[in-house]
């Protein structure tokens, strides 16, 4: 059915971001806010239907007849909600925070973004999806840099790197086209399924192509360096929207092209490890190092946006890990952990730009103690690690535990011990942040430290809610990826509201909670009965005897923060952590070496007569003279 | 979820008094084995029980409201893992997933370490920091016997684990896993804190750690906290290595049997560096769980 709905939702913002160039910068971040307020009742609007599409002919070409546009799919639309939902909540957040002091102008830009966004989500055809897909990285870019010089080093990193995934990207739609003469993607995909049995050099390059321009957009290795930078600079709002969206899109190509072509492949065309085939089984491991990398970067990283970022680079490991299995209940996995990771992270980004909103510091250790003064924001933080490091009973377990139950039932267990591994490090990073920002001491100089404003706290309040809920209920988010599922063919995975089976054993969402709640009502009880409690100052420590006014005690020297994991550090001085970016930067600097033998050809002093002979030579050479 | 009712609340509060009650006694029994090797005579066995009863009737002092829900937290989440474990061969739950019990341990260290920080005490804050650094040694080796049995039975099951080894003392994973038991016997003395691993409370150098800032009741969570630790990780052990139990006499006397031995090693031991303990379990433990991992993979292709 061909409806204006799907360009409403994707060219509309843009069109509306447009037009808010014009409008003052408190009306354009109304503005972004109201549309997502909008957007969100389309998205749900256009729930389930399937024959929705809407598509351009493209008759001035000189082939044969082409159509481009957007198509409803139930795998598209999943994005598409989860994104909706997760927007909705940032730019609640974000019109809190682009106040008079902190305003960026790049609320235009992000609405423009998030249609392209959308527009990757619907896409029909190749075609459409490389146009949305440059829109997304050119607004991307401009977003980053958002004027400012570090940012835009940070920004133009980024660029050139998904300038490299955009060129394999273009180069493998070309591949296809060149085959089968349409950019659908659907045909695309059997294409390429029927081709790894009679040409499977050809359908190895065009699918290691697209992996490769997938891997860079989401971060994993060897391009894990980029979100520590870009992440880290881009406007503290939308470092939200950047970890928990916008590393997303490679996720989504994966599942979109590479995993439904190895999944429609006859079985023997590719060798297999333990049941994968073994391409996957390298993007397995090459996902798991990510993890592990991931992990351990941020273990030693003292910013605390650096650090979230590594801690992304590692959730999307995990992300690879599980899709990497191949079977159904690894992309159910990846599908959980991807809507998980979007609110919980963008939980985290969300409570960090509060605290530097209030205090205007990054550097973690030169925190602490604002747990006392900034409640909301503390237990969106702290919800949000607990998510993030899978514990029990908040979202993140259960993605978690789907993960490995992916990777248990290829018997992968040593990629199970990698992701366990990045996952008892994401608690000691976690927790180092926690620490180091919200507990500990609280500095004189922000002692008078307020909560943030409604907008910010409501916006938090609705993250909290959805770390709880797909929580304690996974069949809130399993239900629609069943459907994902049950489209592309897949066998379904088994779930209720709170129960889920796994490859090796069930859990109980409802149960757990119930235990845990349980649990800590015992004790809570304990607490009341005991004796009475008297509340002190927090200075008024233990010091073995000593008297704090000898060392001139003050809450900075005394709160425990800087070179927090030292004995671990110690431990990995071996491990050649900057390695590739240090390849990078070599192959820089010798680009711009070979750029400064040619520009030194052409100016510089005397250089002229050089131009004369060689000139004059060349063409004695060429028999002119 | 349907199974949740009054019965299941009962049975649960009563496994929650069980699990501190075993755990206490075990602590006392272990001072009393200590003062033993040491040729003292020793505090009577239920030392332990006194203790708890008079930190929770003294007043005490707390800092924040962060210090409290802490503390709660940490002794909730380490009884909601107690109720995972099954007690001689009896999952209350229905459930006992190995992996939602690695998880859910995790939220009582989080607790713990989350009320101590928030004490403002940075003696607290090294300890915790000492004993996350040691959790990245203990629990990859654990994790691989875990995935070396999980390849056996193609369960992930603690039950089944246990239900596994039955019909008599041949049957039994230690011998199943000889190298997977020496590395979870060193893994576990590290999970427990004991020496060589004590980095965590180390008296002498940082004040006892997290316990630091602890007074009354607080205090009197922190020795629960332990009890609960205990009566989990004894638990663990028994089911994934000595064959679980069908009775519970002989579940206890194995819990004790797992504590005894760490307890004897705890008082011979000095102390590593942090960064030396770390390297150690990896080293030993790690590469033992490994091997045993390797052998299990291969046997299994």
């Amino acid at each position: 059915m061909m409806d204006f709905i799907l360009p409403a939702i994707v060219i509309g913002p843009v069109l509306i971001g447009l037009l808010s160039f014009l409008f003052p910068r408190k009306m354009q971040w109304l503005i972004f806010f109201l549309t997502n307020i909008v957007l969100l009742g389309a998205v749900f609007y256009i729930r389930d239907r399937q024959n929705l599409f809407f598509l351009f002919e493209l008759s001035y070409f000189p082939v044969n007849k082409l159509t481009m546009g957007m198509a409803y799919s139930q795998l598209g639309w999943f994005f598409l909600a989860i994104s909706t939902v997760a927007t909705l909540l940032f730019s609640a957040f974000s019109l809190g925070f682009n106040d008079k002091k902190h305003a960026t102008a790049i609320a235009p830009l992000w609405l423009i973004l998030v249609g392209a966004s959308n527009g990757i989500f619907m896409a029909h055809d190749w075609l459409w999806f490389f146009i949305v897909w440059e829109s997304m990285s050119w607004t991307s870019l401009l977003i980053i840099g958002h004027g400012r010089n570090k940012s835009f080093k940070a920004g133009i990193f980024y660029y050139l790197l998904s300038l490299a995934g955009t060129f394999a990207l273009l180069m493998s739609i070309w591949l296809i086209f060149r085959r089968t003469g349409n950019f659908e993607i659907g045909s695309g995909i059997l294409y390429l399924a029927r081709a790894s049995e009679g040409a499977p050099l050809y359908a190895l390059v065009v699918l290691a192509l697209f992996t490769l321009a997938f891997f860079t957009k989401s971060a994993l290795f060897p391009f894990h360096m980029w979100p520590s930078l870009a992440h880290a600079e881009a406007p503290d709002d939308f470092s939200a929207y950047l970890s928990g969206i916008m590393i997303k899109y490679g996720i989504f190509g994966l599942l979109l092209v590479v995993i439904p072509v190895f999944a429609a492949s006859p079985l023997h065309a590719f060798k297999a490890v333990s049941g994968v085939p073994l391409p996957l089984y390298f993007t397995g491991w090459i996902s798991a190092v990510t993890a592990a990398w991931g992990t351990i970067m941020a273990i030693f990283s003292s910013d605390m946006k650096k650090l979230m970022a590594w801690s992304t680079v590692a959730n999307v490991g995990y992300i690879g890990a599980a899709l990497s299995t191949g079977t159904s209940l690894g992309y159910a996995a990846a599908l959980f952990h991807t809507a998980n990771h979007m609110f919980f992270k963008g939980a985290i980004f969300a409570s960090l730009a509060a605290v530097k909103y209030r205090t205007g510091e990054r550097e973690m250790h030169k925190l602490g103690g604002l747990a006392y003064v900034m409640p909301i924001t503390f237990f969106t933080f702290l919800l949000g690690i607990i998510a993030a490091a899978g514990i029990p009973p908040l979202s993140g377990f259960a993605s978690k535990w789907m993960i490995f139950q992916a990777l248990f039932e290829r018997k992968l267990v040593f990629q199970s011990t990698m992701i366990f591994f990045a996952s008892t490090g994401a608690f000691l990073y976690l927790f180092r942040a926690l620490h180091t920002v919200f507990l500990g001491q609280l500095p004189r100089r922000f002692a008078k430290v307020k909560e943030v404003g409604p907008f910010m706290s409501l916006s938090m309040t609705g993250l909290m809610l959805l770390m709880l809920i797909p929580g304690t209920a996974p069949g809130t988010v399993l239900k629609p990826v069943n459907s994902v599922l049950g489209s592309l063919g897949f066998e379904q995975v088994k779930t209720g509201w709170f129960f889920v089976q796994g490859s090796t054993t069930a859990i109980d969402g409802g149960i757990i909670t119930f235990a845990f709640v349980l649990a800590v009502a015992v004790v809570f009880l304990l607490f009341v009965l005991g004796g009475k409690k008297k509340k002190v100052e927090m200075l008024d420590n233990y010091t073995s005897g000593e008297t704090p006014e000898d060392w001139n005690l003050t809450e900075e020297r005394y709160h425990y923060g800087n070179k927090f994991y030292q004995p671990i550090e110690v431990l990995f001085k071996w491990v050649p952590l900057g390695a590739v970016e240090e390849k990078y930067r070599q192959f820089g600097k010798s680009l711009v070496r070979l750029g400064n033998l040619i520009h030194d050809f052409f100016q510089g002093q005397r250089v002229w007569g050089w131009q004369l002979v060689a000139g004059i030579a060349l063409l004695i050479g060429l028999g002119v003279m | 979820m349907s199974n949740i009712n009054g019965l299941l609340t009962l049975k649960l509060i009563g496994f929650s008094f069980l699990s501190m009650s075993v755990g206490l006694l075990f602590m006392g029994l272990g001072r009393k084995v200590t003062a033993r090797i040491q040729r003292r005579l020793g505090p009577p066995f239920y030392q332990a029980f006194l203790d708890v009863f008079k930190a929770f009737s003294k007043s005490s002092i707390t800092h924040n409201y962060v210090m409290d829900l802490g503390m709660i937290m940490a002794l909730g989440g380490l009884i909601a893992t107690a109720f995972f474990i099954p007690f001689a061969g009896y999952a209350v739950l229905g459930s006992s997933s190995i992996v939602i019990i690695l998880y859910l341990m995790s939220i009582g260290y989080l607790g713990m370490a989350m009320g101590v920080s928030a004490s403002g005490n940075p003696n607290a804050t090294i300890g915790i920091s000492r004993a996350l650094a040691l959790m990245l040694g203990y629990e990859i080796p654990i994790v691989m016997i875990v995935l070396a049995m999980m390849l056996t039975y193609g369960s992930s099951d603690l039950l089944t684990f246990a239900t596994a080894q039955q019909g008599g003392f041949a049957n039994w994973h230690i011998f199943k896993y000889p190298l997977g038991f020496l590395a979870i016997e060193i893994s576990f003395q590290a999970m427990l804190g004991e020496a060589p691993y004590d980095h965590m409370i180390a008296p002498a150098e940082i004040a006892s750690g997290p316990m630091v800032e602890l007074s009354g009741k607080y205090l009197g969570i922190g020795f629960l906290l332990h009890a609960v630790q205990l009566y989990v990780e004894t638990g663990l052990i028994v089911n994934l290595f000595l064959g679980g139990a069908s009775t519970w006499y002989v579940f206890l006397l194995k819990q004790f049997a797992v504590y005894f031995t760490s307890m004897c090693i705890n008082a011979v031991m000095a102390r590593y560096r942090i960064e030396q303990g770390i390297a150690h379990l990896w080293k030993y433990a790690g590469t033992l769980a490994l091997l045993q991992l390797f052998i299990t993979r291969l046997g299994v292709f």
